[in-house]
Parts: structure tokens; C-alpha cells; sequence
């Protein structure tokens, strides 16, 4: 067996290589001095120094990490304070054209972000949402609502229905079953969730570069206008990647199982 | 018997409370700018235009028909979509059975190739933007090595091929996790049984394996038509759609029509079409994951 296990082992090695050198280079890009950087060939050995995350970090880059952390945290916890009954109420209810309502749901998930941008940034014209942290929360429950949604039914589906009864026949009402034995029952669920609809916040790039403007633009927008800078600052762009990227890689090696069946729109289970 | 009524009514009347909130929501959010968007289609209406809006029918959806850029989009859209979704099927069937076999380190091997597709799709756009840069880049340095130093983003020759390569680092780890679910799911005796019948690699792949898991590929596959359609953080920091119209997707031209040169009504036409794709799309993938949960 073992001449057949030395190429496939060869092969999930370059198979790393290809995923993880360029987070890599990132990363050590962002520790290098710019001569270091622009050495050919390339310097694998070096003196990290940390000039461009003090450029970067004293900056107005500090300010865009506020709105993203901001704005992604209200749309989380607007999406689940939505969310968690809505999703609840479709798993128990039994209504007509509740199929029919589950399919739209799972469609506005897929809708292209610039379908909705434009009517929405006319609509935010007139009610002076524009260039506003409330209306990228609000916009961004257009993804992240539909998400939970469709997760968190799946969830509650597995809630083992003599569980609420024997809840009720202790006097709970229907919502005292939802918040005292369903909640709870779930809760890592509902958190991992939460963690996910959070990623999808802090990585959301369309919406908020048509309906952020100038003020209320968040981290990754203003990654994109590094570029419109006279001459390319490669250290701090990879400083500011880095920073970034950083807490949403934190929460996916918490979240890793999870993560797969999400990732999917709740359409496929692992 | 009443008493047992009135209770399932107030249950009733839970439910709906619980629902309405988020259903009201999505129907500000969603239901109402989508038929907005619909309107805007019916109009022509420039915002550099002093004369406004005028009801013009059906006239943006003729002109779009013959607009020749449009299918240029149309077109590139196409073969991002097969290169990307291709690449990354064959991709993924080639290494599954190598990452399948992994005994130590899987599970820090499949963390590690969650990486990619976790975070921000515009970061991933900048990475591959140093990569590929001609004189910071790491890939032009390693493709140097042999002789291929190129301007991949800048040449219209290769910088599809370039934004496709940033949409398949992203995406394949994603097909290759879904694939090592499958692959796990399928009962050890069907292979065993196939190898006692004598049967080649190859022809336990095509007449055992593939069939069994070719519903989660046609899953896998829509689902990355969808995200394609959707793409534009990558190619917005990669290329923003040139060299001139080379990457132009859908979803590119109809923010350069919207948000560049303020053509609301036009745009708003695209809008419509890709909406209308992807609800195609969608009702296809349930019906599918419909036929395959019956099938089983």
C-alpha cells in the first residue's frame, strides 16, 4: 500500500501549497520592508518589521474597521431578532402556500446584489439612507435573513415535538415553548449561525460600495480604493488585507463544521 | 371541543406574530424594490438627462436584444461560468480520493482549505492582484522561472483566463469538501463489490461512483452558476472589467450602465435579467433536490 500512499500524499501537499501560499505571501508581505518585498527572487528569510500596519493603523483605515465591525454586528443581531421567530414559526406552522414562501425565501438568497441596488440606493436617495451605517444594516438583512431563515427552519425541524408538548402541558404557551425549550435545544445552531450571517456582514463588498459612499464605508470597501493611489502601496495593502481578514479567519476555525453546511445556503446538508 | 379550537387559533395567531416582522422586512426590502426595479425597466431615464423620465414600454428590453455589448457580457458571463464551474469539478474529482485517503491531519487540512472561500471575496481579489503583478508578484516570479513572466491581468488575451483562476483558488476547496461528504456516504460493500467484479478504476468511477454522487455535482454545480452570475468584488479588484470589455461579466455592465453612467432604466433592465436567470436557477436546484430526496 505504501508505494500508492507517497504520490497521493505528494498530491494533498501541492494541493496546500496552491490554497495556502498566496495567504501567505500576503501575510508575510505585510511584515516586509518594501525592498524586500520587490527582491527578486524573493526573500523567504527576513526582518519583519511592522511600519506598515503603524501606516495603516494611524490612518483613516481604524475608522472603516469601526463601521465594519458597526454595521456588521447590527445586521446580525437585527437578522436574528427576525430571524429566530420566523424561522420557528415556519418549522411548526401549517399554512397554505407555506411551500411556496419557503421557495421565495431561499430565491432571495440567490438574488444578484445589483438587482436590488439599484432601486434600493433610488429609494435611499429620497428617505436619506445614503452614505448611512442604519441602511447598510437594513440592506444587508436582504442576505443574511434569508439565510438564517432557511438554516435555522432546519434547525427547529429537529426539535423533537413531544419536547414542546410535554412544555405545554406544563403551562407554557406556544412562545414560552419557542424561548424556554426550542431556543435552547438549538442554541449552537442559532450561534453558529449568527457567526456565519456575521462573516457574510463583514465580507459584504457590493452593496456597500453603491450605497456607501463616502462616510459609512466599511473595511473592504476602502481595501478597493487603495488601488486608485498614485503609486501602489503593496505593504500597506497587505497590512490592511491582513487586519481585515483576520478575525473572520478566527471564527472559521471555531466554526469549521458548521461553516460547509452554510456556506451552502442551507440547500445541501454534509 | 371549542376550547381545544380557540387554543389552536391563539397558536395560530403566535405563529403569525412571529413570522410577520421578518416577512415584513423582506417585503420593503426585497418584494418592493424588485418591482420598483421592474418600473425603472419600463423607463427611460438617464440622471444626466434635464428632461427626466420618460414611459417607454418594452423599448429597453428591444435594446437590449440588439445591444451588442450586452451579449459581449452575455458571452463572457458564459465562460466564466463553464471554465470556473469545470475547473473546479474536475479539480475537485481528481484530489477527492487523495484527500479522502488522509488519515492524520484531516481535520487540519480541511480547516485549512475552508480558508479561501471564508474570507472577503475582495481580499481575494487583492491577493491574486499581487500575484500576478509583474514586479511584487510571487507568480510571476515562479513563472518566470520558466520562461512565462507575463502581464496576466493586463493582456486582453489573459486576463479571463487570470479572473477565473482567483474564482477557482476561491471555490474548489468548496467542491472538494462536498465531494469528501459523498464520497464518505457511499457504502463501503458498493466498492468492494465492484472490485470483486473485477472492475478497472476507471470503470468503478463511471458506473458506480459518478452515479451516486452526480446529484450533489448538478447541486454543486448550480449553486456555483449562481455565485458566478453574482460574482463582482473579484473582477471589480482585479480588472473592473477591462483590459476595455475583456472580463465584463452581466453584473458588470449593469453597474457600469447604472452606476457609472447613471442609465437607470437600461440598467434596470439587466437587473430584471438577471433576476429572472437566477430564479430560473433556483427553481431547478429545488426541483432537483425535490426528485433526489424522493429518490431516495
Amino acid at each position: 500500500m505504501s508505494f500508492r500512499a507517497a504520490p497521493l500524499a505528494l498530491l494533498v501537499g501541492l494541493l496546500l501549497v496552491f490554497f495556502l501560499l498566496p495567504l501567505y505571501h500576503l501575510g508575510t508581505m505585510s511584515f516586509k520592508t518594501d525592498s524586500d518585498t520587490f527582491a527578486s527572487p524573493p526573500v523567504w528569510l527576513f526582518r519583519p518589521v511592522l511600519d506598515h500596519y503603524r501606516h495603516v493603523l494611524g490612518g483613516r483605515f481604524p475608522g472603516f474597521l469601526a463601521n465594519s465591525l458597526i454595521v456588521s454586528a447590527g445586521s446580525v443581531l437585527l437578522t436574528m431578532l427576525l430571524g429566530v421567530p420566523a424561522a420557528f414559526s415556519l418549522a411548526r406552522a401549517r399554512f397554505r402556500g407555506r411551500q411556496a414562501l419557503l421557495l421565495a425565501i431561499l430565491g432571495t438568497r440567490m438574488l444578484p446584489p445589483i438587482s436590488l441596488a439599484l432601486p434600493v440606493f433610488l429609494m435611499y436617495l429620497h428617505l436619506g439612507l445614503l452614505d448611512n451605517r442604519l441602511g447598510l444594516i437594513l440592506v444587508f438583512l436582504t442576505f443574511n435573513l434569508p439565510l438564517v431563515i432557511w438554516l435555522l427552519k432546519g434547525f427547529f425541524d429537529e426539535v423533537p415535538e413531544s419536547l414542546l408538548d410535554a412544555a405545554k402541558i406544563d403551562g407554557c404557551s406556544t412562545f414560552g415553548a419557542f424561548a424556554r425549550v426550542a431556543v435552547p435545544y438549538i442554541a449552537p445552531g442559532i450561534l453558529a449561525c449568527g457567526v456565519l450571517a456575521w462573516i457574510y456582514a463583514w465580507n459584504e463588498f457590493t452593496f456597500t460600495l453603491i450605497l456607501g459612499r463616502r462616510d459609512a464605508i466599511t473595511a473592504t470597501v476602502a481595501l478597493a480604493s487603495f488601488f486608485d493611489l498614485e503609486k501602489v502601496a503593496w505593504g500597506s495593502i497587505a497590512a490592511a488585507s491582513s487586519v481585515t481578514m483576520l478575525p473572520v479567519v478566527c471564527f472559521s476555525l471555531l466554526g469549521r463544521r458548521f461553516l460547509i453546511r452554510g456556506l451552502t445556503g442551507g440547500a445541501l446538508k454534509e | 371541543m371549542k376550547a381545544f379550537g380557540s387554543a389552536s387559533m391563539r397558536e395560530g395567531q403566535t405563529y403569525a406574530i412571529m413570522l410577520a416582522p421578518a416577512l415584513l422586512a423582506l417585503t420593503l426590502l426585497v418584494a418592493m424594490p424588485l418591482v420598483y426595479l421592474i418600473y425603472l425597466s419600463l423607463l427611460e431615464w438617464k440622471l444626466t438627462d434635464p428632461l427626466g423620465k420618460t414611459f417607454v414600454g418594452a423599448a429597453n428590453y428591444v435594446r437590449m436584444l440588439r445591444d451588442g455589448d450586452f451579449w459581449h457580457a452575455v458571452r463572457v458571463t458564459v465562460v466564466f461560468i463553464v471554465g470556473s464551474v469545470s475547473l473546479q469539478l474536475a479539480i475537485g474529482l481528481t484530489l477527492v480520493e487523495a484527500l479522502a485517503s488522509v488519515r492524520r491531519g484531516a481535520a487540519a487540512i480541511r480547516t485549512a482549505l475552508l480558508l479561501p472561500m471564508v474570507i472577503p471575496p475582495l481580499v481575494v481579489g487583492l491577493i491574486w492582484r499581487i500575484l500576478y503583478d509583474p514586479t511584487a508578484g510571487l507568480a510571476n516570479y515562479l513563472l518566470g522561472l520558466v520562461g512565462l513572466s507575463h502581464p496576466w491581468l493586463a493582456d486582453y488575451r489573459t486576463a479571463l483566463g487570470a479572473v477565473i483562476l482567483t474564482d477557482v483558488w476561491e471555490w474548489t476547496p468548496f467542491v472538494l469538501l462536498i465531494l469528501v461528504a459523498s464520497y464518505a456516504a457511499i457504502p463501503d460493500a458498493v466498492n468492494e463489490a465492484a472490485a470483486v467484479d473485477g472492475a478497472t478504476r476507471w470503470e468503478r468511477f463511471r458506473f458506480v461512483t459518478l452515479p451516486l454522487i452526480r446529484p450533489m455535482l448538478t447541486t454543486v454545480a448550480i449553486l456555483r452558476m449562481i455565485d458566478v452570475i453574482r460574482e463582482f468584488a473579484k473582477i471589480f479588484v482585479t480588472t473592473g472589467g477591462g483590459p476595455g470589455t475583456t472580463t465584463e461579466t452581466v453584473n458588470m455592465y449593469t453597474y457600469r450602465l447604472g452606476f457609472v453612467y447613471g442609465e437607470v432604466g437600461y440598467a434596470a433592465t439587466l437587473g430584471v435579467f438577471m433576476f429572472l436567470t437566477v430564479l430560473v436557477l433556483t427553481v431547478g436546484l429545488v426541483r432537483l433536490e425535490r426528485r433526489f430526496a424522493e429518490a431516495r
